[in-house]
C-alpha cells in the first residue's frame, strides 16, 4: 500500500480539484481509494462535484478541516488528495447520522456500512478504521463508542473531527461523491500488514487535581463543588496567572483539562467557553467523578509528542511505510503558530524522509491511547502509518 | 539521588491520583447501573477506556447455570450474537479474544452462589498499570456487587411497578372501554377515577374534576344536599345501593343517571373507595314518558272516539225518533227517555205555546235517579222570571251550561219524604233552547245527579245538537200543521169563492135568459118597460157584485205579490167616513140598523183615498153584516199625529181565541154557511192599514159585539215617529 498525494491552493473548487487530482494521479497505477481533505473556504457541494468529476470511478471520502497538509507543507486554503495505491488492501466506506440526534447509533451505522463494503476479512489481514465525525454536531465521544461497539476489538483506530478554522459554523463530510453535514464517515481498511497508529499530545499537569463534582455531557458545571471556571481561575492564580471570562479563551487554548488514565496518561479535553453560571464547555464529554487536572503544554513537549506519535506509528508498522495520515489538533497549530511547521517536520522526520504524509488540522482526534479501546481526544496528534 | 527521590515521589503521587480518579470516575459511572434500563455496555466502555483494556466483559450466570452477557466493551455486534458456554471464562467464542498474547483479569463480582457475575478484562499485552489496580478493580467490583443488588432490586421494583401500572392501565382500559359510567370516589366523596364514558357524557376531563366533591361539580344544586347525605350513608357502608340522580354536563344539560354503587374495603375492613356504576337513562326515561303520553293520548282519543260514537249513536237514534213521527211531542217524549238512558239522569222538555207559562211536554228520569227517589218527586215548571235555569233559557233563548254545578240549581225538583221535603240538586246540568227560525220554541234540560259524572263541552255540544234537531222536528211539525190548516182554509175559500161567484152568475144568467126568451118570441118589443128595466138592474147589480168579488181577489193577489200601489193625497177622514156612511144608507135601512156617526171634526191626513174608503167600507159592511140590526157607532178622533177610526157594533162578537186569526186570509170568525163573503175583508183591511203605517185592533167578546179600531199616522206611513225619526237639520 502506498499513497500518492496531490494538492492545490486554488480557491476555485474546479481548479483545486483538477490541480490536486492531476498531481496525485500523475503516474498513479490503478488507485483503489482517495482520501480527500480540504479547508473550509470551499463550497463543499461544489467541491464534491468537482472532485467527483476528476476522480471518476475512484472511491473517495474525506472531510473539511481548518488546514490541510501534504508532507510539511501546510495549506490554510487548499485541497489535498491522497490516492491509495496497491493491491494489498481493501477499503470500504460508510456513513452514519445525523450525529446530533443519536451519536452512538451514527457511529455504529457508519462502521456497519463500511465493513459491509468489505469482503470477509481474509485470515491474517488486519483491519483499521478511520473515523471522521462532524465534531460540531452531537457528542463525538459517543460516536466513537458506537463505532467501537459495532466493530469490536483487535482493530487499529484513528481519525479526527471534521472541523473548520475554529469559527465553529459548519463542517463537511465527503462520501459517495457528495458532501454532507451532521454525519460521521468511516473508512475501513483490511490489509495484510497492520496499520501503525501513534497518539500523543505532550500536555502535562499544570494544577492540582480537581474532582468533577457536577458534569453535564461536555460541560463541566462544577469542579470541587465550585464553578468550573472558578477552579480554573484559582489554578491560574496559584501559578501567578490572572484569569477572567474575557481572557479565558486564550488561557484555555494553552490549558486544557486532563482526564487521568490508569496507565498514567491523560485524555485531553479542550475548553471552548465559559457559560454565565461559571460552567465550562468542552469539545467532548467530561466524566463525572474523575479527578481532572488543568494541563499545560510546552512547545517542545508538543513537538516531541508529535514526533513521538509518528515514531509510535512508524514502529507499529512492520516493514516499509507506504505513507502516513496525520490528524493533528487545530489548537496545536493555534498554539504553535509558525512552529507548526516544525511539528510537520517532526512528523515527517519520524516517519522517514520520502514517506508521503497527508493530514489535516482537526477538531478532536480519535485513537486508542496505550492500546485498548479508542477514545475521542483533544489537542492531540494521531499518526497512522500505512504499511508499505 | 534527591531528584530521583522527588521524581519517584511525584510519580507515586500521580499514580495515586490517577488511581483515585479512575476509581471515582468508575464508581460514579457504576451508579448508572442502578438503572436496570441502562446498558452495562456504557459502564464497561468507561472501564476499558480508563484501564486501557481491549475488551471488557461482564458475564452473569443465572440460577440454572445459564451464562449471559450482561455487558461488553470491545465486542462487535456480530460477536455479541454468539452463544455462550455454560461455564463462564471457559473458551469464550469471541474472535476479539483470539489474538495471541492477550492478558486477562477475572474479577468476581459476587461470590455467594448463583446467580454469579464476573468481570473479565482483556489487555493486548501485560498492562503497564501500577500493582494497586488489581485491588482497585476488586474494590470496583464490590461497588458493582452493591450496584447489582440494587439494580436487581430496582429491576424487581420496576417490574412490580410496571406490572402494577399494567394492571392499572388494564383497569383503566377496562373502565374506559366500558360504556357504563364509572366513577370512583374516596370516602369523602372526592373523585378518584372518572372513566371515559363519564368524560364523554359530561364534557369534563378527569383532570378537571380530580379531587373535587362530585356533588359540587356534577349534581344540580337542588339535589346536592340530598346526594351528599345519601353518599354519607353509602360511605358508611349502609344502604342506597340503587338510586337515580341527575348530573349536569359542562354545557348545562341535565342527564338522568341510574346508579348502582358499591364500596371497596381495605384489608382492615374500612371503606377505601365508593364505586358508582351508572347508566344514562335520560333518553330511555324520555322515551318511556313519551310512550306513556302517547298511550294516554291514544286512550283519550279512543275514549273520545267512543264517546263521540256514543253521542253520534244517540243523535242518530234521536233523529230517527224525531223524524219518524209527525207528532213531535210524542217524539220528544221518546227522545227524553232515550236521553236519560244514555246521557242524563233527568231530562225535561218545556214548550212555549204562546200561553203565559210553558208547557212541560215530558220529564224523564233515569233508573239511578228513580232508585234514589224512593219517595215521590215533583218538579215544578220553569219560572220564566228566574235568573238561571230552563226558565231563563226559555225567556232569552240562550243555553246555559253548568258542568261543575257552579250555579247548582234545584231545577225545581223536590223529593217528598214522610216528614220532610228535600230539594233535589243536580251538580251538573245543561239547558238548551229549542230554537227554530230565531224563535225559542221551548227548552231541553238535562241533568246528572251526584256521581253521574260532570258534563263537558262535548256534552254541551251534543245537547245543543239534540235541541237543534228537536226544534227542527218541532218546527217542521208545526209548519206541517199550519200547512194543513192553510190547505183546509184554501179549500174552504175556494168553495166559498165559487159559491159567492156562482150566486150572481146564476142571478145574471136568469135575467139574461129571460131577456133572450122575450127576444126570441118577439115579446121583447111588447114587454113592459118595468120588466125589462128590472132585469137589466138585476144584471147590473150582479155584475157589480161580481166585479167587487174579483176586485177583492185582485187586491189580495196584489197584496201577496207586493204589487199594491197606494196613491197618497190629502184626505179628510171625517168627510170620507160621512160620505161612505151616506152611501150605506140603503143597506142600513134595509137591515134596520141605526148608525151613530161621530165624525164632525175634520181629520185630514196623507192617505190613499180609495183604499181608506175600502177600509171603512169593509168595517162598516161587517158591522152591518154581523151587527144583527143593532146600532152601529162610528167615531173619528185623533191628535196632531194620529187619526183614529172606531167602528163598534153590538152583534155576535168574536171569541177571544180567534182574535189573532181574523186578520189572516181566508179566516173568518163565523161559519161561511151562516154569513156570506170571501173572508178576505179584514185581511185586506189589515194589510191596507199596515201599508199606510197604521194598525188595526179588535176588541170583542162572543155575543157582545165587536169594536175595530184603526189608527193611522196623519203624515203618511213614512212620517210615523216610530217608523222614521225626524230628520235633523244641518251637519
Amino acid at each position: 500500500m502506498r499513497i500518492q498525494i496531490g494538492k492545490s491552493r486554488s480557491a476555485d473548487c474546479i481548479a483545486a480539484a483538477r490541480e490536486a487530482s492531476q498531481e496525485a494521479l500523475r503516474g498513479a497505477d490503478a488507485p483503489t481509494f482517495a482520501l480527500v481533505l480540504c479547508t473550509d473556504q470551499y463550497d463543499a457541494v461544489a467541491l464534491a462535484s468537482a472532485v467527483r468529476k476528476v476522480l471518476g470511478d475512484i472511491p473517495w471520502a474525506g472531510c473539511s478541516a481548518a488546514g490541510v497538509f501534504a508532507g510539511t507543507e501546510l495549506l490554510l486554503q487548499g485541497l489535498v488528495i491522497a490516492l491509495f495505491l496497491g493491491d494489498d488492501f481493501l477499503v470500504g466506506v460508510g456513513m452514519g447520522g445525523p450525529v446530533s440526534e443519536s451519536p452512538r447509533a451514527a457511529g455504529r451505522a457508519a462502521v456497519a456500512e463500511a465493513v459491509s463494503k468489505l469482503p470477509p476479512k481474509p485470515p491474517g489481514h488486519r483491519r483499521a478504521l478511520i473515523i471522521l465525525p462532524d465534531a460540531l454536531s452531537g457528542n463525538p465521544t459517543e460516536v466513537v463508542r458506537g463505532a467501537q461497539q459495532e466493530a469490536g476489538a483487535g482493530i487499529r483506530w484513528a481519525g479526527g473531527g471534521a472541523g473548520n478554522n475554529l469559527r465553529f459554523v459548519k463542517t463537511a463530510q465527503f462520501t459517495q461523491g457528495h458532501a454532507y453535514q451532521d454525519q460521521v464517515v468511516v473508512i475501513a481498511f483490511d490489509a495484510r500488514e497492520p496499520f501503525g497508529v501513534g497518539i500523543q499530545h505532550g500536555w502535562s499537569p499544570y494544577g492540582p487535581p480537581s474532582q468533577v463534582t457536577k458534569a453535564r455531557g461536555a460541560t463541566a458545571v462544577e469542579l470541587d463543588y465550585e464553578s468550573a471556571f472558578e477552579v480554573y481561575r484559582r489554578t491560574a492564580v496559584s501559578r501567578g496567572d490572572s484569569l477572567d471570562e474575557q481572557s479565558f479563551a486564550r488561557f484555555a487554548m494553552t490549558h486544557p483539562l486532563g482526564i487521568p488514565q490508569a496507565n498514567g496518561e491523560f485524555v485531553i479535553r479542550d475548553p471552548l467557553s465559559v457559560d454565565p453560571d461559571g460552567s465550562v464547555r468542552f469539545i467532548a464529554e467530561v466524566p463525572d467523578g474523575s479527578l481532572v487536572r488543568v494541563m499545560e503544554g510546552k512547545r517542545t513537549d508538543l513537538l516531541d509528542a508529535a514526533a513521538g506519535a509518528a515514531t509510535l506509528a512508524r514502529e507499529a508498522t512492520p516493514g516499509a511505510v507506504g505513507g502516513a495520515v496525520v490528524f493533528d489538533c487545530v489548537s496545536r497549530y493555534l498554539l504553535l503558530e509558525e512552529g507548526v511547521q516544525d511539528e510537520l517536520a517532526r512528523f515527517q522526520n519520524a516517519l522517514g524522509a520520502g514517506v508521503p504524509v497527508v493530514g489535516c488540522l482537526t477538531l478532536g482526534e480519535v485513537g486508542a491511547m496505550g492500546g485498548g479501546v479508542p477514545q475521542f481526544h483533544n489537542k492531540t496528534a494521531v499518526v497512522v502509518a500505512l504499511p508499505g | 539521588m534527591e531528584d530521583h527521590g522527588a521524581d519517584a515521589e511525584h510519580k507515586l503521587t500521580e499514580e495515586r491520583l490517577a488511581l483515585l480518579s479512575v476509581l471515582q470516575e468508575l464508581t460514579v459511572a457504576a451508579l448508572d447501573l442502578l438503572d436496570p434500563d441502562r446498558s452495562a455496555d456504557d459502564f464497561l466502555d468507561r472501564v476499558a477506556e480508563r484501564l486501557g483494556c481491549m475488551v471488557a466483559l461482564w458475564l452473569q450466570s443465572d440460577a440454572w447455570g445459564q451464562v449471559g452477557l450482561l455487558g461488553a466493551s470491545g465486542l462487535s455486534t456480530a460477536s455479541r450474537q454468539l452463544p455462550l458456554p455454560e461455564r463462564p471464562e471457559a473458551d469464550l467464542p469471541y474472535p476479539e479474544l483470539a489474538s495471541p498474547g492477550l492478558v486477562h483479569w477475572s474479577v468476581p463480582i459476587n461470590d455467594a452462589g448463583p446467580p454469579s457475575s464476573v468481570l473479565l478484562l482483556y489487555f493486548d499485552r501485560e498492562p503497564s498499570l501500577p500493582r494497586q489496580y488489581r485491588g482497585m478493580v476488586d474494590r470496583l467490583c464490590g461497588v458493582l456487587r452493591t450496584a447489582l443488588i440494587h439494580r436487581r432490586l430496582f429491576a424487581r421494583t420496576l417490574d412490580s411497578e410496571r406490572a402494577l401500572q399494567h394492571e392499572r392501565d388494564f383497569s383503566s382500559a377496562v373502565l374506559d372501554t366500558a360504556r357504563a359510567l364509572v366513577i370512583v370516589l374516596d370516602p369523602e366523596g372526592r373523585i378518584v377515577r372518572f372513566n371515559r364514558a363519564c368524560q364523554e357524557m359530561t364534557g369534563y376531563s378527569f383532570e378537571e374534576l380530580r379531587g373535587a366533591h362530585f356533588w359540587t361539580r356534577l349534581q344540580p344544586p337542588e339535589e346536592a344536599a340530598r346526594v351528599k347525605r345519601n353518599f354519607a350513608v353509602l360511605a358508611a357502608g349502609q344502604g342506597h345501593e340503587q338510586y337515580e340522580s341527575h348530573w349536569m354536563t359542562r354545557t348545562g344539560e341535565r342527564r338522568l343517571i341510574s346508579w348502582s354503587s358499591n364500596v371497596l374495603r381495605g384489608e382492615s375492613g374500612t371503606i377505601e373507595y365508593v364505586i358508582g356504576t351508572g347508566i344514562d337513562i335520560t333518553e330511555h326515561r324520555r322515551t318511556e314518558q313519551e310512550r306513556d303520553q302517547t298511550f294516554q293520548r291514544e286512550q283519550q282519543a279512543r275514549a273520545r272516539a267512543e264517546e263521540q260514537e256514543r253521542r253520534s249513536a244517540l243523535l242518530a237514534e234521536a233523529s230517527g225518533l224525531l223524524t219518524s213521527s209527525l207528532a213531535p211531542k210524542d217524539a220528544l217524549r221518546s227522545v227524553a227517555a232515550l236521553t236519560v238512558r244514555r246521557f242524563a239522569d233527568w231530562c225535561a222538555v218545556d214548550l212555549l205555546d204562546g200561553s203565559p207559562s210553558p208547557q212541560r211536554i215530558t220529564e224523564a228520569r233515569s233508573e239511578a235517579l228513580r232508585a234514589t227517589a224512593l219517595a215521590r218527586m215533583h218538579c215544578a215548571l220553569p219560572d220564566l222570571e228566574a235568573a238561571h235555569g230552563p226558565g231563563r233559557v226559555l225567556r232569552v233563548g240562550e243555553p246555559e251550561f253548568f258542568p261543575e254545578g257552579g250555579a247548582s240549581l234545584s231545577l225545581g225538583c223536590v223529593r217528598d219524604g214522610q216528614d220532610l221535603a228535600e230539594v233535589v240538586e243536580f251538580p251538573s246540568w245543561i239547558s238548551v233552547p229549542l230554537l227554530a227560525r230565531a224563535h225559542a220554541l221551548g227548552a231541553l234540560t238535562l241533568a246528572r245527579m251526584e256521581g253521574g259524572g260532570r258534563y263537558g263541552q262535548a256534552d254541551f255540544d251534543l245537547a245543543q245538537e239534540l235541541a237543534r234537531r228537536a226544534a227542527m222536528a218541532l218546527d217542521n211539525a208545526r209548519l206541517y200543521q199550519q200547512a194543513q190548516m192553510a190547505i183546509g182554509l184554501r179549500d174552504e175559500f175556494l168553495s166559498i169563492a165559487s159559491h159567492e161567484l156562482k150566486t150572481p152568475v146564476t142571478s145574471l144568467q136568469l135575467s139574461v135568459q129571460g131577456l133572450m126568451r122575450l127576444g126570441r118570441t118577439g115579446a121583447l118589443r111588447t114587454a113592459p118597460v118595468e120588466t125589462v128595466t128590472h132585469s137589466l138592474e138585476v144584471i147590473e147589480r150582479q155584475a157589480k157584485r161580481m166585479a167587487k168579488l174579483v176586485n177583492t181577489l185582485l187586491d189580495v193577489s196584489r197584496i201577496h205579490a207586493g204589487r199594491l200601489e197606494l196613491e197618497f193625497e190629502e184626505v179628510d177622514l171625517a168627510a170620507l167616513v160621512r160620505d161612505v156612511a151616506a152611501r150605506f144608507a140603503p143597506e142600513l135601512a134595509t137591515s134596520g140598523t141605526r148608525l151613530q156617526l161621530h165624525a164632525d171634526r175634520a181629520m185630514p191626513g196623507v192617505w190613499d183615498r180609495s183604499r181608506l174608503d175600502q177600509i171603512f167600507t169593509n168595517l162598516l159592511s161587517n158591522a152591518i153584516k154581523y151587527g144583527e140590526g143593532r146600532p152601529i157607532e162610528v167615531r173619528v178622533e185623533g191628535d196632531s199625529v194620529m187619526a183614529r177610526l172606531e167602528v163598534r157594533d153590538q152583534g155576535i162578537g168574536i171569541p177571544a181565541e180567534r182574535h189573532a186569526r181574523i186578520f189572516r186570509p181566508f179566516e173568518r170568525a163565523v161559519s161561511s154557511r151562516h154569513y156570506g163573503g170571501l173572508g178576505l175583508g179584514l185581511h185586506i183591511v189589515n194589510q191596507l192599514v199596515e201599508r199606510m203605517g197604521g194598525s188595526v185592533q179588535v176588541a170583542s167578546e162572543a155575543g157582545h159585539g165587536a169594536t175595530f179600531t184603526v189608527e193611522l199616522p196623519r203624515r203618511g206611513p213614512h212620517a210615523s215617529p216610530a217608523a222614521e225619526p225626524p230628520a235633523h237639520a244641518g251637519p
